[in-house]
């Protein structure tokens, strides 16, 4: 089975797929057990590696061609999932000018599944704006804004405009437009790390939904048939590593450290998102 | 005739276009942003890449560095001359490789005209094995895509321009070139320049040549990717 990766750059794409495998591999994927990895896993045998020491991973490039190709046991059933990491910014660039990227044009019929990745702190911004980082942990623009602006088209408006939440309802518009049946759709708010640090008692991934990205929410809601979907708090680093991983984290493996809240707010492990998808598809 | 456009590409909320000497449609800039891009392991390292663009109906020659300095973990820098057709074909493009700049300390502004043309032009010799090889691979009646092994890629920049230079004017727009850390199976490029192989053996189309072994007699063995 194939599950598209959506997002836009910096939203935790890699991170997922990277902190899913050392979940797989370390046996912290409850009753999904990884058979063999099936395509080269050296990306994510390095961010692994990133993560022990405590570093973001890097940003995945626009022409990279990694992606999370394994055989999963289910109890007695084995599925192959195949989840190719493509960068944020041709998703990006595809909202900006509305011209489909032609590889993920062809994927959206082809998918079984989708996860589709927000931001937390971008879409409700949950701190001074001064200390608010990416969940790589790097700051989310450039201290120093560009002394010059390239030859762009001389638009007072454009889709690059747009908040967040209403480019993905955008994103999912025109991805129905090319698909007659329904497509599955895991909702990945990342960097919930910071969610739960700032707010008590923290929401479920579902609530805070429904109070922070409405346009999403209702509009999911009214696609429910074609869209069903379920949302998922994630943080696959554990913390914030350029603030410093609390005490109690500061010894753990990183498959320890990264954790998932599911739809109502239960603790639960990195597969399940994928669990849901299967679930989903079948 | 007497200036050659130019692109600088970094991050800024995304990697993206920060500066140009001239327009690019959406289409265009989604057509570039591939060759201008890359993942580096080595802080110190570069790509230079070159390749024939339809939609400019032109040729990019381009170098992209780690930028350590930025915001985003694995940002890079990527600055490219945008030659056309008829530049492509009637200029010493071995000049060019001095002028393409990393960019230092946000000044941006130089990269917003188009850069006169370089008077006179230096080059640098690759290794004697490596630039049997390359010459191997750009003339090689097989245009079937080639890796060409070897552990410092950098030190093929100047042969690789100075061959797209001597080739034939009708075949410089399809001869294109990547050097970079590891090659890509399936790539693009006709040439691509590496210390290794990413991926599985077997899994691309491209023939290896290991110039790195032994003085040949001959052409340089080559096997399947």
């Amino acid at each position: 089975m194939r599950f598209m990766l959506l997002g836009e750059q910096a939203t935790g794409k890699s991170s997922l797929l990277v902190a899913l495998y050392g979940a797989l591999v370390n046996r912290r994927a409850g009753d999904l057990r990884i058979v063999r990895t099936v395509d080269d896993v050296e990306f994510l045998s390095r961010g692994l590696l990133a993560f022990g020491r405590q570093e973001s991973l890097r940003r995945t490039e626009v022409d990279s061609n990694a992606a999370l190709l394994v055989e999963l046991a289910r109890g007695e059933q084995i599925v192959t999932v195949d989840i190719p990491d493509r960068s944020g910014e041709l998703l990006k660039h595809m909202l900006d000018t509305r011209v489909w990227d032609p590889d993920l044009l062809a994927q959206i019929s082809l998918a079984s599944g989708a996860l589709l990745f927000l931001r937390a702190d971008e879409l409700a911004p949950l701190e001074d704006e001064e200390t608010q980082a990416e969940p790589n942990g790097h700051m989310p623009t450039d201290e120093t804004q560009p002394t010059s602006q390239p030859h762009v088209a001389e638009e007072e408006w454009s889709p690059a405009l747009m908040p967040a939440d209403a480019r993905a309802v955008d994103l999912l518009q025109s991805m129905l437009g090319q698909r007659s049946h329904p497509l599955p759709l895991a909702i990945i708010i990342s960097a919930w790390d910071r969610v739960k640090a700032l707010i008590s008692p923290p929401p479920s991934p579902s609530e805070w939904m429904a109070e922070n990205v409405t346009l999403l929410d209702q509009y999911l809601t009214s696609n429910g048939e074609r869209l069903p979907h379920a949302v998922f708090g994630v943080s696959a680093q554990g913390g914030d590593f350029s603030a410093g991983l609390p005490g109690d984290m500061l010894g753990e493996d990183p498959w320890d450290r990264s954790f998932v809240v599911g739809p109502h707010g239960e603790r639960d492990t990195l597969a399940s998102p994928i669990l849901w998808l299967l679930d989903a598809t079948t | 005739m007497d200036a050659v456009d130019q692109l600088l590409f970094g991050y800024r909320d995304g990697h993206q276009l920060i500066a140009a000497s001239r327009p690019l449609s959406s289409r265009q800039q989604r057509d570039v942003l591939p060759h201008l891009d890359a993942s580096f392991d080595q802080a110190d390292a570069q790509q230079l890449v070159g390749i024939g663009i339809p939609s400019l109906d032109g040729y990019l020659l381009g170098r992209i560095w780690p930028a350590p300095e930025r915001p985003r973990a694995g940002a890079v820098w990527a600055h490219a001359l945008l030659l056309s057709a008829e530049q492509l074909v009637s200029i010493r493009l071995a000049g060019l490789l001095g002028s393409l700049r990393r960019p230092l300390d946000e000044q941006f502004d130089h990269y917003n005209s188009a850069l006169p043309l370089p008077q006179g032009f230096e080059y640098t010799a690759a290794p004697p094995l490596l630039e049997r090889a390359l010459a191997w691979a750009v003339r090689s009646a097989d245009i079937s895509p080639q890796i060409v092994l070897w552990d410092n890629p950098d030190e093929a920049e100047g042969t690789l321009v100075a061959l797209l230079d001597a080739s034939p004017s009708a075949d410089r727009l399809t001869l294109s070139f990547r050097t970079r850390e590891r090659a890509r199976p399936n790539s693009p490029y006709r040439i691509q320049v590496a210390a290794a192989v990413a991926g599985p053996p077997g899994e691309g189309r491209e023939f290896v040549i290991d110039p790195r072994d032994p003085p040949h007699e001959s052409r340089p063995q080559t096997s399947a990717a």
